[in-house]
């Protein structure tokens, strides 16, 4: 540990030597230090300059995302990342890591504790664990701060994400929204190799996509002779296995608007035709039939050795996917493709369009004092403004993972799994807000291995998707006082006894019933009332 | 002169009595304090505003739980768990206790004993893991053995009358073991001279575990099974929730797990203490009525 700590610390000492000189021959001294380099500049700069401020120190809890980077590290806060993101924005970062797994109860026993950071990350003030914070006065209002202090986030932001209910209550902001540009990235995989080698086109409708689940059954792509391949799999929850839902206009998790009821759609008559199309899949062993009990690892570990022909999953993944697939199957190629379309005609999608809030949403305890709290929300505004290192969030280091000589910049993309976390960290998860280029940058995108697939499928993405009326719809006191009323809870059960061949399909209307006595109906009538208020 | 006050008995014998000191504490602290927060029970509790803050309800999350559909379901799944756990999980490590007490070969007892030990100290998480694949039918070891053997393979997680089966059967295989150490212990506080006199009279050795061993170890059984009782409904969520899936709520879904699922994931602390009192009240009864029950058939009791 000690060892660590001192070879970190020359390490350090050396890089910023490497920098000091590497800007002491090539930057030419009629020009002034561009404030978006690495600022080695500071015994530069300090003699005309005021005296440098001091760095504002903040502590910040937040997930460690499951990154191996993060997780790995034996201290976050000595990160070279970190350190650069601190030297950058002039902060002294502490983070106080919450595990992704089960980040809900963390943060639960986080606040149980009582004692809070200076920027508290979360999925939402309308979560169950924050939304309570609300009420008890311990967040921090945030919008007058933000229309005197941070100009970029109030023009940066978009206007959608100030409303969305994980933002905003009643009105007031209490949170700082992360970015999300593409609200719609889930898209159906397919094997194109297996395609390809039964002479099949790109399925469109449902009937083509069953057609083709039914030609992996039966036309042995895989070769071996054995008819042990798996046309389309999926993990417990119905996660990620959502398109034939999508199809019916029916994702779990979203609501619609029905003769003007806010109506979610896991009791809407369209589901029960979903269910049934479900259910001819699992009977005719189109779908794996293990889905229901299956964990993301199996999942995962089917598709990697080259069983599965089928499966949905982030449009931005696919050369991570091909690429540890190929280290089966070296032959296999795959192709992000748009998902089924269904009887009304309309493009689906594997999930409802998603908010333009990414996954966190920022908070600050309401004791925060007056100077602090605008400081701390001018460090946010500085990720969206023009000083913004967009080179360090998008490329990382220089010197390390990219050269840059005049404006022409080249990247050393990631190829190995510790490479990709290390590139999640300053593009992601060190990116507390501001814009996601390397989501966006078609450049940036298009140059990656395989760039032109990842492309494509974010394109595939954002050409598709259902409309969810119910965005980040705030948790109700009828579901308070009933929580299976949601997705989660009675629609798993019935959905699976239906898929399964258990119970008949027209056993959904028993269970719409039931799920409209339990407080169903309440629940539809404060949601409306909240959509009509929104 | 008077003759000198006898001290009061207490503080002649304070060395001893202070003893209870650490105990007592410990039970103040850890079981006594935390027990006044079962009042967010009748509150809507709001973790910020803590337990003076947040308003009273009365029994609105007591009505919400006995008005649950499923409560029936999950009071019959708890009881019939713990039940059979108790029938067959209970005499499982007497009955392995018993079996490694004759083994006279100390080597193969020791080694046997350390391999019957070690599951116990694998989580659930690494079990029930270990069972789901055992019982996979695509890559099931089980599910092989039943195909060589001529059956059909079975989807065991996915048939609801299989789960309690499943969950008893893990949690012995788990478990017996260390359960042992008990009963061997109170095996070896045995007078072998009654043995020894049982051979002179021509008992064999399943004379003597019936007319010696279980009647010594009657006493420890007993106070194990009464403690066993309180804890009816205590299911141990870990186990059963790595084991559920929603194809299973029907037979398999305790009181544990649907604390889980609606409590913790919910944030529905008052909600879920509400259930946890009314697991506790019922667990009191049946050892009240159980430890009643001993004293009279065995003379045996916890007090």
């Amino acid at each position: 540990m000690q060892q660590r700590k001192s070879f970190a610390i020359l390490l350090g000492t050396v890089l910023s030597f490497g920098t000091i000189l590497g800007c002491s021959t090539g930057g030419s001294s009629e020009e002034p230090a561009p404030s978006g380099t690495p600022s080695t500049g500071e015994p530069a700069t300090a003699p005309e300059a005021e005296a440098p401020k001091e760095p504002l120190k903040l502590k910040v809890t937040l997930t460690t995302g499951n990154l191996g980077h993060v997780v790995n590290s034996s201290n976050i806060n000595e990160d070279k990342y970190v350190k650069k993101l601190e030297e950058l924005s002039n902060t002294d970062l502490e983070f106080e890591l919450l595990p992704h797994e089960n980040y809900e109860q963390s943060l639960s026993l986080t606040l149980a504790g009582g004692e809070l950071p200076d920027i508290l990350q979360t999925k939402g003030i309308n979560t169950p664990e924050i939304a309570p914070a609300i009420d008890a006065g311990v967040l921090l209002p945030l919008g007058d701060l933000i229309d005197q202090y941070a100009p970029n986030l109030k023009a940066k932001v978009k206007p959608d994400s100030w409303k969305s209910g994980r933002v905003a209550k009643d009105g007031v902001i209490y949170g700082i929204p992360g970015d999300n540009a593409i609200t719609n990235g889930t898209v159906v995989y397919i094997r194109k190799d297996w395609l390809d080698k039964l002479g099949l086109s790109t399925p469109k409708t449902i009937d083509e996509y069953i057609e083709v689940l039914r030609a992996f059954r039966d036309g042995d792509p895989n070769g071996n002779g054995k008819k042990d391949e798996i046309p389309f799999s999926g993990r417990e929850k119905f996660s990620h296995t959502g398109h034939f839902f999508g199809a019916f206009d029916v994702p779990l998790n979203a609501w619609r608007l029905v003769d003007g009821k806010l109506t979610p759609n896991h009791v809407r008559p369209e589901m029960k035709d979903a269910l049934a199309v479900y259910r001819q899949l699992y009977e005719e062993k189109l779908l794996d039939n293990e889905f229901i009990t299956q964990p993301g690892n199996v999942w995962d570990n089917k598709i990697v050795t080259g069983q599965v022909g089928m499966w949905a999953h982030a449009a931005t993944y696919p050369d991570t996917w091909l690429n540890r697939l190929r280290e089966n199957v070296p032959e296999a190629e795959i192709a992000l493709i748009p998902a089924p379309v269904g009887p009304s005609g309309k493009p689906g999608g594997v999930y409802a369009i998603g908010s333009s809030v990414s996954d966190f949403v920022w908070t600050i305890p309401a004791g925060t004092d007056e100077a602090k709290a605008i400081e701390i929300i001018k460090f946010f505004d500085w990720f969206y403004s023009d000083e913004a290192p967009s080179d360090f969030f998008l490329y990382g280091l220089e010197g390390e993972n990219y050269t840059k000589s005049g404006d022409a910049i080249t990247y050393k993309y990631p190829s190995v799994k510790e490479e990709y976390d290390a590139e999640a960290m300053h593009q992601e998860w060190l990116h507390f807000t501001g814009p996601k280029l390397h989501l966006t940058d078609e450049t940036f995108i298009k140059g990656r291995n395989m760039g032109d697939l990842i492309f494509s499928g974010i394109q595939t993405g954002m050409n598709e998707g259902i409309v969810n009326d119910g965005l980040d719809l705030p948790t109700l006191p009828a579901l308070q006082a009933r929580p299976e009323l949601d997705h989660n809870g009675l629609f798993q059960e019935i959905a699976a006894k239906i898929i399964t061949g258990q119970e008949p399909v027209d056993a959904f209307d028993a269970y719409v019933a039931d799920w409209k006595s339990r407080g169903g109906d309440q629940w539809i009538t404060e949601a409306t009332e909240w959509y009509n208020n929104r | 002169m008077a003759p000198p006050k006898k001290k009061p008995y207490l503080l002649r014998h304070w060395a001893i009595y202070s003893m209870i000191l650490p105990g007592l504490l410990y039970f103040l602290t850890f079981k006594y304090i935390p027990l006044t927060g079962s009042i967010i029970a009748f509150q809507d509790y709001n973790i910020f505003k803590g337990v003076f803050g947040s308003p009273y309800v009365g029994w609105k999350h007591f009505e919400n739980l006995f008005t649950l559909p499923e409560f029936f379901q999950v009071l019959r799944n708890t009881l019939l768990i713990s039940l059979y756990q108790l029938a067959f999980g209970f005499p499982a490590p007497i009955l392995l206790a018993l079996l490694l007490n004759e083994v006279r070969k100390l080597a193969f007892k020791r080694i046997s004993q350390t391999v019957l030990y070690l599951p116990h100290f694998m989580s659930w998480v690494i079990v029930g893991g270990l069972v789901i694949n055992f019982l996979s039918p695509t890559i099931g070891l089980f599910n092989d053995f039943l195909e060589w053997l001529g059956f059909e393979r079975i989807f065991f997680m996915q048939e609801p009358k299989f789960i309690r089966s499943i969950i008893v059967t893990s949690g012995i295989w788990k478990e017996v073991g260390w359960n042992t150490i008990i009963y061997l212990a109170a095996l070896a506080g045995i007078n072998p001279e009654y043995y020894e006199a049982a051979e002179v009279d021509g008992a064999g050795k399943f004379r003597q575990v019936v007319s010696i061993t279980l009647p010594a170890l009657l006493p420890t059984i007993m106070v194990l099974l009464l403690l066993r009782i309180g804890h009816i409904l205590d299911l141990g969520f870990e186990q059963i929730y790595m084991l559920l899936n929603p194809l299973l709520w029907d037979n398999g879904e305790v009181f544990d797990t649907y604390i889980y699922r609606v409590g913790l994931l919910g944030g529905q602390y008052s909600y879920t203490t509400a259930i946890d009192m009314f697991k506790a009240v019922v667990g009191f009864i049946l050892l009240m009525g159980a430890n009643r029950l001993s004293k009279k058939t065995t003379g045996n009791s916890l007090y």
